[in-house]
């Protein structure tokens, strides 16, 4: 497990210096947050004691412990290095429920719980009248014995009686454990002994190793350990299962032209596949003009993007060509609307699902911009930030793509956090840039930007560029406040030109060049 | 080393034209088909790519002016349909209307929302549902503002005149609207309809009010009627903050405004009639502060008018009775507001002052005659109690808070001291229920008020010890009783030197033996006999039957001379007593003219007693009870003169004391002060004193000047109404 380490241990890194977004991603890969460092540090303690009060809050919504009964908790709440932390922490214990869940696991439990549109297409039900409408594709995803029933005698069956003798109870509890809505804490022994029956015969392993060990444990604040560290694995494990599964969406992804005939026949096979899905998401093949790529979709995953939650939501024709079966699941006989993806590129779709399914959001530079783009376009704003910070962290990046296309992007898309990125490398090798025409004509832009709404006579790149230049040669911003220009120029240490001057001076020779004043 | 990428925005919309009105084009038929109901056939995707393909284009401002322009010809159609002529149906189909242009509003601003998120919010203007709501204001509410507010006015003013179909679901509805609505920084029913509603709901009251101002009573229901209508059709279709301002609009006019005559003639003839549902109506219905303090003001003008129709009654004889009988009065009076208070529903701190305050208002209107008239009622009523053990508490608290409204205090402690000194030697009063008595008292004055009377009780429980003990080593020949009073503490006057008289041998023995036992026990200090506080008790066998006869000690003294001798002239039992003469003269007239207790014959029998006047004992007396008591006459001569100068040397006593007092006082507080203006000085002495008696400002400067005279302070030479302590 080398990567995991390595990746934990940039996590502790990230931790210390407080950066959200790095944490941010690197839990996205599923780096366990409860283990200790080295030195016995948790990334917890470590952002708590350096003050990370972002850092900390992120961690906690990720699932990280804090018990205050044992010795890590404890030691998080002591070492806070502010109230507010310390408040957070409190307020996070253990002992009140704890969210362990990731963005994508606290979307599926809302599908169970709380579902925003009606995407359900199969229902159970049971003797006593109840019944529990459920996704086919997320079961079979999460268990192979539902993969097999749905692709065997469940096939064209929407709805499923169940025999007497299975309580109506055990099905709740089993949905609520594959919708990873967190059900630990609150299972009783009954509850347990209900579930368990049917733990082996679905081969949910995960939640029947849990049945087992709790059965020995006691102690409270040890059984709720156990159960929020149950509850993380149980997610760590969805997200493989549906790593797996979108594996085999991409395997099942079909080059057609549209508007052939041939397309609703090859259609109506993808819709019946494993993938049990209800939309196809259509992306443009660069190679064959007029052809495009079928990928076997859900409903039910896009609307984690706000753009396809409007579409799915609203009453135009995407959202209306669905229609409902007497006991309220999605009529499959009827055919599925294709929706498309803005972008050009399988992979860079390929990526935006993976995202959407199970929260990968390890992006590689190449595709870096694209995904921004897309990621824009669609409203998936946490994916956004991911795509920018594999821009910044990449060391490769700029060896092959020009800064100006960041800073345009950036500006296109409102990522500030990629603009300041840009002044930062541009004033990182200011001389080599300031000659670049290209600079000038970013400088253009940007002054027009300024212009277009006629806010201040600043222009935002140079402003950026001068506290980038500031920062880069040490010099503190504070000094200015104190000391008139004047007086700074009298000081016999910087009468000498400082490479701080020589920088400025290039600037404003260049800013003069092209009449502008900033 | 660089590639620039070109890109350029992707989706189905690529492809068309960049130019903007081909894309216009699309998403103006797209509206057009949302009015016309037909959105399903629309597809959103194509709508969105357009939409975001114009923002990345930089149009985002040309297309937001359009779709002003599309939605404001689209609410004009719409505001052209509503036409009903029925005013009802006006305002249903206004609504309808709304609704409509709501759900299509939601429908455009879902497929423009990348323009609201990206233009909108960059240039701070509002997103295209509020640019909907806001044109829906213009376009259309503004133009039917008049017509609207007419018709809702009409229905809640039906309602309120208790129409029963009146459709609150209806109203209801149109004020979710127009609080839906923004104006301004408020929502429209802020800034608009509020103001207009509260202006007629004034109107309508003002109307109300106007109609029934005829009868006080009948009024009085019906606004509390009218009131509970309100605040009910409030909460079927106003939210709490507009309905709260609206009750008290209306409360304001009904009450404030117009409602002066119904405590003025109604409260009067409330409170004779006792009719507590109405007044209790009143209460409550004068509920807000203002109006409140109001009612109990004039609460109170009836109270203390009430109080002074209680009249002294003078038909009776004696001054205590008419005392007891206007206390009586008094205090049932309270009871009977107290009564009133709480059955209107207004017990509580706020009518307990009023009571007390117009109480002490009436009081203080003849303040000292109040004071002796509660001290005589408190000395009838523990005389009359003297045997009861327990104290009804009622009484208790009831006079002492009697007590408490009197501003001269001083007057009546005058009063109570001698009464109690009386009660104490005579033993006509349970100790015990005095002593609670005083206690409260103290609670209420502090110890110094207080003090001289405690004394008085501890004079009289000391005694009883000495007699315990005078009577181990000595032997009395009859019951013998003396007690020691501390002069100060007690009301009497014994600087004069009381003379000595003649006893007969076996008191004389008896007096001299205390006199030597008292001052074995004490050195130093000197006994004086005060005879006239004594009395004796005396057995003897008249003709027609045999009785102990309590009577003063002058009197017996008298009485026992005529053991040794059977007939004495008026100069020889004076020569032989040495009683002063002005005592023995009314002893005389006691036991020989005095109908009821001529124990002695006098010749002549008139009213006047001469030198020459001879006695002897009437053995034909004769009394109902075996025990008969003695009371000393007043000399008839002159009891209307002797009355007044009596009252006249009370009065006289009290200004000399409180002269004294304020006195002390100035001296006290300059002392501190060292200088004072006298002003600050005049507040300070009745402050300090306002728990006897208010400092008259005559009374002040009298006292200053006095205390100028006799060099304690002087008046500064500079400024004369700055005065200053000397050392």
């Amino acid at each position: 497990m080398g990567i995991d380490s390595d990746n934990f241990k940039e996590l502790c890194y990230w931790c210390r210096i407080g950066s959200v977004e790095n944490v941010d991603r690197l839990v996205s890969t599923g780096v366990n947050l409860n283990l200790n460092d080295e030195f016995d540090n948790s990334p917890l303690f470590l952002a708590s004691l350096c003050g990370n009060e972002g850092v900390v809050k992120l961690l906690l919504k990720r699932g990280a412990v804090c018990d205050r009964d044992r010795f890590e908790g404890a030691r998080c709440i002591y070492g806070a290095l502010t109230d507010s932390i310390r408040n957070i922490l409190l307020a996070f214990d253990i002992s009140k429920a704890v969210d362990s869940r990731q963005p994508f696991a606290a979307h599926l439990s809302s599908l169970l719980t709380d579902p925003s549109i009606k995407s359900h297409d199969v229902v159970f039900q049971f003797s006593g009248a109840e019944e529990i409408k459920l996704h086919k594709f997320l079961l079979a995803a999460r268990s192979s014995y539902f993969e097999e029933k749905f692709q065997g005698s469940w096939a064209d069956k929407h709805l499923i009686k169940m025999p007497d003798w299975i309580p109506y109870e055990s099905l709740r509890i089993i949905s609520r454990f594959m919708y990873l809505v967190p059900v630990l804490h609150e299972l009783g022994p009954e509850e347990i002994g209900i579930a368990k029956q049917f733990c082996k015969k679905l081969k949910l392993l995960d939640l029947l190793d849990y049945i087992e060990k709790v059965r020995h444990i006691m102690d409270p604040s040890e059984k709720s350990r156990l159960a929020t560290e149950s509850q993380f694995r149980f997610s760590e494990r969805a997200r493989q299962q549906l790593r797996a599964f979108v594996g085999k969406i991409i395997e099942k992804k079909m080059c057609l032209p549209l508007g052939d005939i041939s397309l609703f026949e090859a259609l109506e096979t993808l819709k019946s596949s494993a993938c049990v899905p209800d939309v196809f998401l259509s992306v443009r093949e660069k190679q064959r003009p007029g052809f495009r790529w079928f990928y076997p979709c859900h409903r039910s995953i896009l609307i984690r993007s706000e753009y396809f939650k409007i579409m799915f939501s609203s009453n135009f024709k995407e959202a209306s060509s669905y229609s409902e079966t007497p006991e309220g699941t999605v009529d499959r006989s009827k055919s599925f609307p294709i929706v498309s993806f803005p972008c050009s590129d399988p992979a860079v779709a390929e990526l935006i699902l993976a995202y959407l399914y199970y929260d990968n959001t390890d992006i590689h530079w190449k595709l870096a911009l694209d995904v921004l783009v897309a990621a824009d376009a669609v409203f998936a704003d946490r994916l956004k930030t991911m795509a920018a910070v594999a821009i910044m962290q990449s060391t490769e990046f700029l060896d092959h793509r020009s800064i100006f296309e960041v800073l345009y992007v950036a500006w296109e898309t409102r990522m500030e956090r990629l603009e300041h990125y840009a002044a930062e490398v541009i004033a990182r090798d200011f001389k080599f840039y300031c000659g670049d025409p290209r600079f000038e004509e970013a400088v253009l832009r940007s002054s027009q930007r300024i212009q277009n709404r006629q806010e201040t006579d600043t222009i935002e790149l140079i402003d950026d560029i001068r506290y980038q230049l500031l920062k880069k040669h040490n010099i503190d911003t504070d000094d200015f406040e104190d000391i008139t220009w004047d007086e700074l120029e009298m000081k016999p240490t910087r009468t000498e030109s400082s490479p701080y001057e020589e920088d400025i001076a290039m600037l404003e020779n260049l800013l003069n060049k092209m009449g502008l004043i900033a | 080393m660089f590639k620039i990428k070109i890109r350029s925005p992707e989706g189905p919309g690529d492809g068309h034209s960049q130019a903007f009105e081909p894309s216009w084009a699309i998403l103006d038929s797209a509206i057009d088909s949302i009015y016309d109901g037909q959105v399903n056939t629309l597809s959103f995707e194509l709508l969105y790519h357009t939409v975001y393909s114009m923002v990345l284009r930089k149009q985002g401002s040309e297309l937001y002016s359009r779709l002003r322009k599309a939605i404001e010809e689209k609410l004009s159609k719409a505001r052209n349909t509503i036409v009903s002529p029925d005013p009802k149906l006006l305002v249903s189909d206004f609504l309808r209307v709304w609704e409509k242009q709501c759900d299509c509003l939601r429908l455009v601003s879902d497929f423009t929302m990348y323009l609201d998120r990206v233009y909108c919010k960059e240039n701070r203007v509002p997103f295209v549902y509020d640019l909907g709501l806001e044109l829906f204001r213009d376009t259309i509410m503004f133009p039917l503002k008049r017509e609207i507010h007419g018709l809702l006015i009409q229905q809640i003013n039906n309602a309120r005149l208790g129409e029963p179909h009146v459709d609150s679901e209806q109203l209801k509805e149109v004020f979710n609207l127009m609080e839906t609505l923004r104006d301004g920084d408020d929502t429209y029913f802020v800034h608009e309809f509020e103001p207009f509603l509260i202006r007629e709901t004034e109107g309508f009251y003002r109307d109300f009010a106007k109609k029934n101002t005829e009868d006080a009573v009948l009024y009085i229901q019906k606004i509390k009627a009218q009131l509970d209508t309100e605040s009910n059709l409030n909460c079927q279709f106003l939210n709490k903050d507009t309905s709260a301002k609206i009750l008290k609009v209306a409360e304001e006019i009904v009450i404030a405004e117009n409602a002066s005559f119904v405590v003025k003639d109604g409260l009067p003839q409330l409170l004779i009639e006792k009719d507590y549902p109405t007044l209790r109506l009143l209460f409550q219905l004068y509920h807000n502060p203002k109006d409140k303090s109001e009612l109990h003001k004039q609460m109170s003008h009836c109270i203390i008018k009430e109080a002074m129709l209680i009249e002294e009654d003078n038909a009776l004889k004696k001054k205590g009775q008419v005392a007891v009988k206007w206390t009586t009065k008094v205090m049932q009076l309270r009871k009977s507001f107290e009564e009133v208070f709480t059955k209107a529903g207004e017990s509580g701190a706020n009518s307990y002052n009023t009571i007390s305050e117009s109480f002490s208002t009436f009081l203080n209107q003849n303040g000292r005659k109040s004071a002796e008239y509660l001290a005589i009622y408190i000395d009838s009523f523990l005389r009359s109690s003297a045997i009861a053990d327990n104290i009804d508490q009622m009484w208790l608290e009831d006079t002492v808070s009697m007590f408490k409204l009197l501003r001269e205090k001083d007057a009546f402690e005058k009063v109570y001291k001698q009464q109690l000194s009386k009660r104490l030697l005579q033993q006509r009063s349970c100790l015990k229920t005095e002593k609670l008595v005083i206690s409260k008292m103290k609670e209420e004055m502090g110890i110094a008020f207080t003090s001289k009377l405690e004394g008085m009780f501890k004079d009289i429980l000391v005694s009883q010890g000495y007699k315990a003990k005078f009577e181990q080593s000595y032997s009395a020949p009859f019951d013998f009783e003396v007690n020691v009073l501390t002069p100060p503490c007690w009301p009497f006057q014994l600087t004069t030197l009381e003379p000595e008289v003649e006893l007969p041998s076996t008191l004389e023995r008896l007096k001299l033996d205390f006199e030597n036992f008292y001052i074995r026990n004490h050195s130093g200090r000197s006994l004086r006999w005060a005879y006239h506080l004594g009395s004796m008790e005396i057995g003897f066998h008249f003709s027609k039957g045999y009785h102990e006869i309590t009577m003063p000690v002058y009197a017996a003294l008298i009485f026992m001379l005529f053991e040794s001798h059977d007939e004495l002239s008026a100069d020889e039992i004076s020569d032989l007593t040495k009683i002063p003469e002005h005592e023995l003269i009314r002893h005389l007239l006691t036991i020989s003219v005095a109908p009821k207790t001529r124990l002695l014959k006098k010749n002549p029998l008139n009213k006047t007693v001469l030198p020459t006047d001879r006695f002897q004992i009437n053995y034909a007396f004769q009394a109902p009870t075996k025990k008969v008591k003695v009371l000393a006459v007043l000399p008839k001569t002159d009891t209307s003169v002797h009355q007044n100068t009596r009252i006249d040397e009370s009065i006289q006593d009290l200004l000399k004391e409180r002269r004294g007092c304020v006195d002390a006082a100035i001296v006290r507080a300059l002392k501190s002060l060292k200088a004072a203006s006298s002003k600050s000085l005049f507040a300070r002495v009745e402050h300090d004193l306002s728990n006897r008696f208010t400092v008259t400002t005559t009374l002040f400067e009298e006292s200053v000047e006095r205390l100028v005279e006799r060099e304690y302070i002087q008046r500064d030479v500079d400024d004369p109404s700055l005065c200053r302590y000397l050392p």
